[in-house]
């Protein structure tokens, strides 16, 4: 790099330019996936942190939470099968009610059996038991001002829940918070018009071993059996939320390496005559390529580096409450994907050192 | 440490734009010889050059570099002998924009992968014989174009090439700056028996050539003591 470093310092008013694009870039990209993390958050967390690896929907459905229907005979028989050791039944229902103070509340209600291992565990207050009792997310109690002893009405169904305990971590679904009934609770919500509708439930959760075979247990229960993970696509919008970030960061990461690919392009071009006489002082094509490479990862690093630092600061001021996460995990992904793709971008654009002639050192019309 | 070329030929350009840059070329410079090679414009002395500096290849011919045949090496050789034994002055002064004078002369070791620190000294002291000590921290942008020209001369000589092959080293420079570099040319290929080819315009500095050769048509020939000036 004894060339390039120099050069960086040299033309440093050029190089803070595109340096700057990436940093922006590597913002956007942060702030993106925080946003993505922030809404997978906000629409399925209660789904991701059920303590359940299979989720049984459905056949006819399919894995759509807003249309699946089972009942205790299908959590008998999915009981029965190899490989499941817990089968419980889970009753998933969006509904609106009041709050204490008149204002209305979008809550999902989860229903399942008070003894069952679905059964939430309360941060504070008690956990499910009495006929009407709830354990609400904390995103309810901080929204919405509800907490232990208060009473949500359900206007529509002219039910009563009344709040017992609070759970310790976030747990939203359809991006409102989630209370979690006992299923009989649930059920008469969802089913009000009487004992017709009285054992049937959205799904069923599975805990299972080694030796279970989802297409088998499916098909001996008329359900479709996934894992949990699989299972988000069939909450609505999921599917096209992740899909539509997904589409912007990956067009942003196409315009990164284009971008950068167009900075190295110029800059190749321009420094034409210098690759040439550095050919002709006898540098190989293999020391140029490293030296440009080598400038080009330099300032894409440092770049993306500021971005990183900058966006986390802006995330930080994010207020609460807005659908943003911060993961590590994916931020610094993300971060490296930018220097990546930079990378590729400026290595399409350097290839053309290979073809420059040495002999443009020798200057005239050559 | 010779250059020999025999009976090189060089068409450049093709059709109706072809031009015989070299014309059945004979040139034999001896260990610590320094020739002079004049001509008008266009006669072929900067591809002459290029053909011995093995920049470009013959259309026939053998070219031998300290003894290396050019036509029997492949690219990566041809490019490592540049590096090695080859110390070029072109005609343009060829200096890097982000490099001071000293670097400039630095870079030759780095690119053979020598440490340029252990290298500091040698580059100090060529930039001395050239008059160019006291701007050794200078980017080319903020020197003259004759001290630039000096610069390219000293950095010709950093790795004590075999053979120096210098297009118009004193295009640039005043007649009394012209004789001094060529008498360093000159003390250079004697002291350390560096094969040395000076193209030139410039007959004050034949004095210190030991032969002169004409070039014409890119055909060479050695004038007669008689003939020279
Ligand atoms: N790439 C090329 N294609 C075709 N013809 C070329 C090319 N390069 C040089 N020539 C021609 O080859 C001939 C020799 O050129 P060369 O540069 O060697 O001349 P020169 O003696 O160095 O001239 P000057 O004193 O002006 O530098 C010229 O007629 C020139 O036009
Ligand atoms: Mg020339």
């Amino acid at each position: 790099m004894f060339v390039a470093r120099r050069d960086l310092r040299f033309a440093k008013g050029r190089f803070a330019l595109m340096g700057s694009v990436v940093a922006l870039l590597t913002m956007l990209m942060v702030l993106l996936t925080g946003l993505a993390a922030g809404l997978v958050d906000d629409n399925i967390s209660a789904v991701r942190d059920l303590p359940a690896d299979h989720l049984a929907f459905d056949a006819t459905t399919g894995v759509r939470f807003s249309q699946s229907v089972v009942d205790d005979a299908t959590v008998a028989t999915l009981a029965a099968q190899p490989g499941v050791s817990d089968a419980a039944p889970l009753g998933n229902a969006l509904v609106n009610g009041t709050g204490p103070d008149g204002a209305g509340i979008d809550l999902a209600l989860f229903g399942v059996e008070p003894d069952s291992f679905l059964a939430p565990t309360a941060a504070q207050g008690d956990g499910l038991g009495g006929a009407d009792g709830v354990v609400i997310s904390p995103t309810l109690a901080d929204k919405h001002d509800v907490g232990i002893g208060d009473t949500i009405h359900l206007d529509r169904v002219d039910a009563d829940l009344q709040v017992v305990g609070v759970l310790g971590d976030d747990a939203n679904y359809g991006h409102v918070p989630v209370a979690y009934a006992p299923i009989d609770l649930w059920r008469r919500v969802t089913y009000p018009m009487g004992d017709e509708g009285t054992d049937k439930a959205t799904l069923v959760a599975l805990r299972t071993t080694d030796g279970f075979d989802p297409t088998a247990a499916g098909s001996a229960s008329d359900t479709t059996v996934v894992t949990r993970t699989a299972s988000f696509a069939g909450s609505p919008g999921y599917a096209e939320e992740t899909g539509t970030l997904t589409m912007i960061k990956c067009f942003l990461y196409l315009i990164g390496a284009v971008l950068v690919g167009a900075f190295f392009a110029v800059w190749t071009v321009q420094r034409k005559p210098e690759i040439g006489l550095l050919k002709a002082l006898g540098a190989s094509n293999a020391y140029l390529l490293r030296d440009a490479l080598g400038q080009a990862l330099a300032i894409l690093t440092m770049s993306a580096l500021v971005g990183l630092v900058v966006s986390l600061g802006l995330g930080a001021m994010i207020p609460n409450g807005a659908p943003f996460a911060f993961v590590p995990g994916p931020v610094l992904l993300a971060g490296a994907a930018v220097v990546a793709l930079g990378l590729l971008g400026a290595a399409m654009s350097v290839r053309r050192i290979t073809s420059v002639d040495p002999l443009i050192a020798l200057g005239g019309a050559r | 440490m010779t250059l020999d070329l025999t009976d090189v030929s060089l068409t450049l350009g093709d059709g109706a734009d072809e031009v015989r840059a070299l014309d059945h070329v004979d040139l034999h410079v001896a260990a610590g010889e320094v020739i002079a090679v004049v001509g008008p414009s266009g006669s072929g002395k900067s591809s002459l050059l290029a053909v011995a500096g093995a920049m470009l290849t013959p259309t026939s011919g053998t070219i031998l570099v300290d003894g290396v045949d050019l036509g029997a090496i492949d690219d990566a050789a041809r490019t490592r002998l540049r590096r090695e034994r080859v110390g070029f002055v072109f005609q343009g002064v060829n200096l890097l924009p982000s490099l001071t004078a000293l670097e400039q002369l630095l870079l030759l070791p780095h690119l053979d992968g020598v440490r340029p620190a252990t290298q500091r000294q040698r580059a100090a002291e060529l930039l001395e014989r050239v008059g160019m000590a006291h701007k050794a921290d200078r980017r080319p942008h903020e020197l003259s174009g004759g001290e630039r020209q000096r610069v390219g001369i000293a950095r010709a000589l950093m790795v004590r090439p075999a053979v120096v092959l210098a297009d118009e080293p004193t295009s640039a420079l005043d007649q009394a700056r012209s004789a001094e570099i060529a008498a360093l040319l000159a003390d250079q290929a004697h002291a350390d028996g560096v094969a040395t080819v000076v193209v030139t315009h410039d007959p004050s500095i034949l004095d210190h050539m030991d032969r002169v050769l004409t070039m014409a048509d890119g055909v060479l020939t050695e004038r007669t003591p008689a003939t020279i000036r």
